[in-house]
């Protein structure tokens, strides 16, 4: 065994220079001898030694036990008790320090050399069990899944960070609640409360996962989907200590999904749309020329007839007009974009609007800021306007008034658009919708026209679309587009 | 006007027997036919002036068809007449010189405007 330094703590000089004979002849070195506290605290500093042989009982500010906490505090150096008092009340003192050991005067030197290899040997173990603990504490304090461990009772007694942020709570004022508490789980679709999953785990004595639709209400209320799994802690032996839920935050996660399934619908529709516009144009432009060559053969002037002819090439019109908007949707080509005036834009696609409804007593309010030109794809921009306007008329229904402004944010480089109407609104939960294909509150409605509105300006020019509505008062769409200078 | 041959080429009967009283009236004679391979035959037999075709025919189809007839006479006018078309497609179609595309249900005023345009445009270049 390598030779080990002994600082020894004796104000009785005779016994102390006895203990170093000792000691040497065990084969150690003794690094220091103190006579007072004070003394063996500067020296454990100075020269760190392996043990510390301390009588109890010293003269001086600072008595053997004392003098042991603080060098044991401070210095993290084994501590062994040398006494001639082997009294309970001396004894419950020095235990407070941690002690490895004591040994009563007088004592034999096998004795002696038992001990401190007692002594030495205790602490090797405890060291090691210490930056075990800190190693795994920090393993776990690093994982980015969240970790909660509870006792048998379901309380909290430990939160990793990455918990701690999802939950909103920290691990202190959680440690001793009930998991039911810190962890408020709900299904996503009923949005009833789930069980507590510790409670499952401690019956079944097994792990389990949790279903997919759940949903983690934090602290302050924000909800996370989460992915959860849910295992017992046991002893070697097998008893159950506590359980551990690992879980993540995979609100993201289920927000791509959703866009992912979204794409897929329309690419479904799309393949479906362009068929079915391909084959229904077909019978479409046999009626319209049957149409055609029935009305030229008409043999006199009968007004009649005509209005009928006239009625059936409407509804061809508005037929061709569905299969249009239908394939325009699903195959929304990429933008061609070139500076426009968008001023003048809104304006063009507001009078044209203006031409269909002849019947209506809508005053239009202009508010048209000075804007740069922006780059966008002038069609795709005037159908968003178009179908925004179109809309607006219909709410309106008779008299009512239709404002559009427009904004240059320079801070933001954004172009502001605003169109705002006195028509019967949109409910809250339609407005949630709006983006939808196939959606419509219209009779006449495909659902088509507002949802490709929103995807040209979404996807096709990085803008965003707002609506803001109060049912039977007001709608306004406020469109942001980027303004592009390149 | 001068009579002008035409071939049509679709599947859909109906649809020829409509496009072509429309167009006879209007002095045009017309013959037609129901896939491609029977227009590219019309374009190598017969002196036409112009060929009307959907995209979609049984065989090769009116795609196919366009490219073959333009191997064999690159200044014939066509027309395709058709319910849509891939925009890919689309795109190629509108480079070329003497073509134009027409989407099913038209005015026959129109297709007749069109017959003329591209007619003039491939005789200035004969």
């Amino acid at each position: 065994m390598k030779q080990k330094q002994i600082l020894i703590v004796e104000d009785e000089r005779l016994i102390a220079d006895d203990i170093k004979l000792s000691i040497k002849n065990l084969g150690h070195a003794v690094c220091g001898m103190a006579s007072s506290g004070e003394k063996a605290i500067k020296i454990a500093e100075e020269k760190h030694p392996d043990l510390v042989l301390m009588d109890i009982v010293l003269k001086g500010q600072m008595d053997g036990t004392e003098t042991a906490a603080i060098i044991r505090n401070r210095f993290h150096i084994p501590i062994l008790y040398l006494t001639a008092y082997a009294d309970d009340k001396t004894l419950e003192r020095a235990k407070i320090t941690e002690p490895f050991g004591y040994i009563v005067k007088p004592f034999e030197n096998r004795e002696l050399n038992s001990m401190i290899e007692i002594a030495l040997y205790k602490h090797k173990i405890e060291k090691r069990l210490k930056e075990s603990e800190e190693w795994l504490s920090t393993t776990l304090k690093s994982i980015g899944d969240a970790v909660i461990a509870t006792d048998t009772e379901s309380c909290v007694i430990f939160m990793n960070p990455a918990a701690q942020t999802l939950t909103g709570w920290m691990q202190e004022e959680a440690k001793g609640r009930t998991l039911r508490e810190v962890f408020n789980i709900i299904n996503e679709n009923t949005g009833e409360p789930e069980d507590d999953p510790t409670s499952r785990v401690l019956h079944k004595g097994k792990a389990i996962r949790l279903a997919d639709h759940t949903i983690l209400i934090a602290r302050d209320g924000t909800k996370h989907h989460i992915d959860d799994s849910c295992a017992p802690i046991k002893h070697e032996k097998g008893d159950i200590a506590g359980v551990v839920l690992i879980f993540r935050d995979i609100t993201e996660r289920k927000m791509l999904q959703r866009e992912l399934m979204q794409a897929e619908k329309m690419a479904t529709i799309g393949t479906m749309a362009a068929s079915v516009a391909h084959e229904l144009r077909n019978p479409l432009g046999v009626i319209k020329t049957a149409t055609y060559n029935l009305e030229r053969n008409l043999e006199k002037k009968d007004e009649k007839m005509e209005r009928r002819i006239f009625n059936i090439n409407k509804k061809i019109g508005e037929a061709d007009k569905i299969i249009t908007d239908l394939l325009n949707y699903s195959r929304l080509g990429k933008p061609t974009l070139a500076k426009i005036d968008i001023n003048k834009l809104i304006e063009e696609v507001e009078s044209r609007v203006k031409t269909e409804f002849p019947d209506t007593d809508i005053k239009t309010v202009k508010k048209l800021g000075s804007i740069p030109e922006i780059k966008v794809d002038q069609v795709q921009i005037g159908e968003v306007f178009y179908n925004i306007i179109k809309n607006a008329y219909e709410a309106i229904d008779e008299m009512g008034e239709l404002t559009l402004s427009t904004k240059h944010i320079k801070s933001k480089n954004r172009v502001d658009i605003m169109i705002t109407d006195t028509g019967c609104g949109i409910s809250k939960e339609n407005i949630e919708k709006l983006d939808q294909p196939f959606f419509s509150t219209k009779a006449k409605g495909t659902g088509l026209g507002l949802s490709l509105s929103f995807r040209i300006i979404k996807e096709n020019h990085n803008g965003t679309i707002e609506v803001k509505s109060e049912a039977g008062k007001s709608t306004k769409f406020l469109i942001k587009l980027p303004a592009l200078i390149i | 006007m001068s009579i002008k041959r035409i071939i049509l080429g679709d599947d859909d009967r109906e649809m020829c027997e409509e496009v072509s009283e429309a167009l006879e009236d209007s002095g045009y004679t017309v013959r037609c036919v129901h896939c491609g391979e029977d227009v590219i035959e019309k374009v190598k037999k017969e002196k036409l002036s112009i060929v009307l075709m959907d995209l979609k025919m049984p065989g090769i189809g009116g795609y196919e068809a366009f490219k073959r007839i333009k191997k064999i006479n690159p200044k014939i006018p066509i027309i395709f007449v058709t319910g849509s078309l891939p925009s890919d497609v689309e795109k190629q179609l509108k480079k070329v010189r003497f073509t134009r595309i027409l989407y099913k249900p038209f005015d026959i005023e129109k297709l007749i405007k069109e017959i003329d345009k591209v007619s003039k445009e491939g005789n200035t270049h004969e």
